[in-house]
């Protein structure tokens, strides 16, 4: 459950339509299981018409959250509606914004251009991207589908950012009484090996497991279809900055995925958000730096840059060091030198 | 000004067959190897040749390029474009073959180090076997050979 603290204020944002009806009922089942409270949030062009039906959606919308009872509050936001809830999930600290597929106000699916697709690629926080139904009658009827997750998929290809995302999915996968699939999503070997080794760090051996070989974006949607899931669960790597324009797997799964996908926010992360053991690559005043904070809660803040050639280290969370993915070397949770062929420690930012 | 260039390009040249040779040799040692902690030294000693590589590749193609310009070889004769041009693809395969397949290898080893059961001698054994060492000794091998066959006889 500990994973779970991270989703403890859940956005959802509303146009009062009953596709958003759907992800609002999304927000308050995961609000329910992780004991965290929903933020009802509709956006708003300007004109003194919107405001009142957002403020009219947002009332209704915190009604049947209250019913269900889960902790909830409102709020309206002027301008358009991606950046605004964006920024809004910022000013709040949100840890998860939950968005109907169809565009808030705009009948337009998940695609480029579109609200959820723009809010995936620039939420400070996990985005939830729940499936409306490609036919508008199934949001329409007077009782929408009841929400349940009976099975989740994680993607991982056992990198860092994966693992802590495939930590996050089991935890919420356990929460809610899902089945959990592990997928992977390369060759056999590296699979059976890291999926393995992702199943035992989760604690669960037993896990289901699926490798997969083909373009790791479609092959996940594939899986995801085939095992009939309601969940898949991906980090957030690749899907803002440059590789944003060369396409990456969050953007691919989600673009194509039948069902819900979760994109956690495991690049883009602040010092802030690490929890106690945890080492990763986060953001500081705009700088991507080296965070490590100890069990009883002091951080340490290094250089990312490895000290033989300058790439990127990742944290490895079994041995808590500082791994360089490049050449080996490898430094402990402080920075020292642990192998080389660094000789020297990593430049300390502060502590 | 030429024999200076030439002069780089054979320090280059030197470095490039030392520093490699680390890798060459681990990449030969690796295929015998079961042993996790032997695995990880062998990969920690070519790692460590890096730099030297790198530094002593940026000679080699200084040295060489400037030579070419030097004697005019760049306007008049094929040989030292079709040379060049199988270096770098000689480079772009080390960097999508071998460079990949070490990178699996290393984060096997690294799982391993972590404790578990997710890499035993079984993967151990089957990552090990794996034609990429013997593929790339033969594509480097053969792409050097005829990188020497076009600079000594100059055919075209």
């Amino acid at each position: 459950m500990d994973d779970l603290l991270v989703f403890q204020t859940i956005l959802v944002g509303t146009d009062g339509s009953p596709t958003a009806r759907i992800a609002e009922d999304v927000a308050t089942m995961l609000a329910r299981a992780t004991g965290g409270q929903v933020l009802v949030v509709s956006a708003f062009d300007g004109n003194a018409d919107a405001k009142l039906t957002a403020e009219e959606a947002v009332k209704d919308a915190r009604s049947r959250v209250d019913v269900a009872g889960v902790d909830s509050w409102s709020e309206v936001v002027e301008g358009e509606p991606a950046a605004a809830l964006v920024k809004f999930a910022d000013h709040v600290n949100a840890e998860l914004i939950v968005i109907g597929d169809i565009g808030m106000g705009e009948a337009r699916r998940l695609r480029l251009g579109g609200v959820p697709d723009r809010i995936s690629h620039s939420a400070p926080c996990s985005v939830l991207i729940v499936r409306t139904g490609n036919d508008a009658r199934e949001a329409n009827a007077a009782e929408p589908r009841p929400v349940r997750y009976r099975s989740v998929l994680i993607a991982t290809d056992g990198s860092p950012t994966a693992s802590h995302a495939a930590h996050l999915g089991a935890a919420l996968g356990r929460a809610l009484g899902a089945s959990i699939t592990l997928a992977h999503v390369g060759d056999e070997l590296m699979g059976r090996i890291v999926l393995k080794d992702t199943a035992e760090r989760l604690g669960e051996p037993d896990l289901a497991q699926q490798i997969a070989d083909g373009e790791p974006g479609k092959t996940i949607a594939r899986l995801a279809d085939q095992l009939g899931t309601d969940l898949v669960v991906v980090g957030n790597k690749g899907i803002a900055g440059a590789r944003r324009v060369l396409g990456s797997v969050p953007n691919t799964v989600s673009h194509n995925a039948d069902c819900d996908v979760l994109i956690v926010h495991t690049v883009g992360r602040s010092l802030a958000d690490l929890t106690p053991g945890e080492g990763a690559i986060v953001e500081e005043k705009g700088q991507r730096v080296a965070g490590y904070r100890d069990p009883s809660g002091q951080l340490t803040v290094l250089s990312k840059k490895c000290t033989h050639l300058g790439c990127s280290v990742q944290w490895n969370p079994t041995l808590e060091t500082w791994d360089c993915p490049c050449h080996g070397s490898r430094f402990d949770a402080e920075g020292k030198v642990v192998n080389g062929p660094a000789q020297r420690d990593l430049d300390r930012i502060h502590a | 000004m030429y024999n200076w260039w030439v002069f780089i390009h054979i320090v280059g040249v030197l470095g490039f067959v030392l520093a490699h040779g680390a890798s060459t040799w681990m990449a030969l040692a690796v295929r015998r190897e079961r042993e996790p902690e032997r695995l990880r030294t062998l990969l920690d000693l070519s790692a460590s040749a890096t730099m030297a590589f790198y530094v002593s590749t940026f000679l080699l193609l200084l040295g060489g390029v400037a030579a070419g310009f030097d004697g005019h070889w760049w306007s008049q004769q094929a040989w030292i474009s079709v040379a060049l041009g199988v270096f770098l693809a000689e480079m772009v395969f080390m960097w999508a073959v071998p460079r990949q397949y070490y990178r699996r290898l290393r984060r096997a080893m690294a799982i391993e180090q972590g404790g578990g059961t997710a890499v035993g001698p079984r993967e151990i054994e089957q990552l090990v076997q794996s034609p990429v060492p013997m593929l790339t000794l033969w594509v480097g091998t053969v792409g050097l050979l005829f990188i020497a066959y076009l600079m000594i006889l100059q055919p075209f």
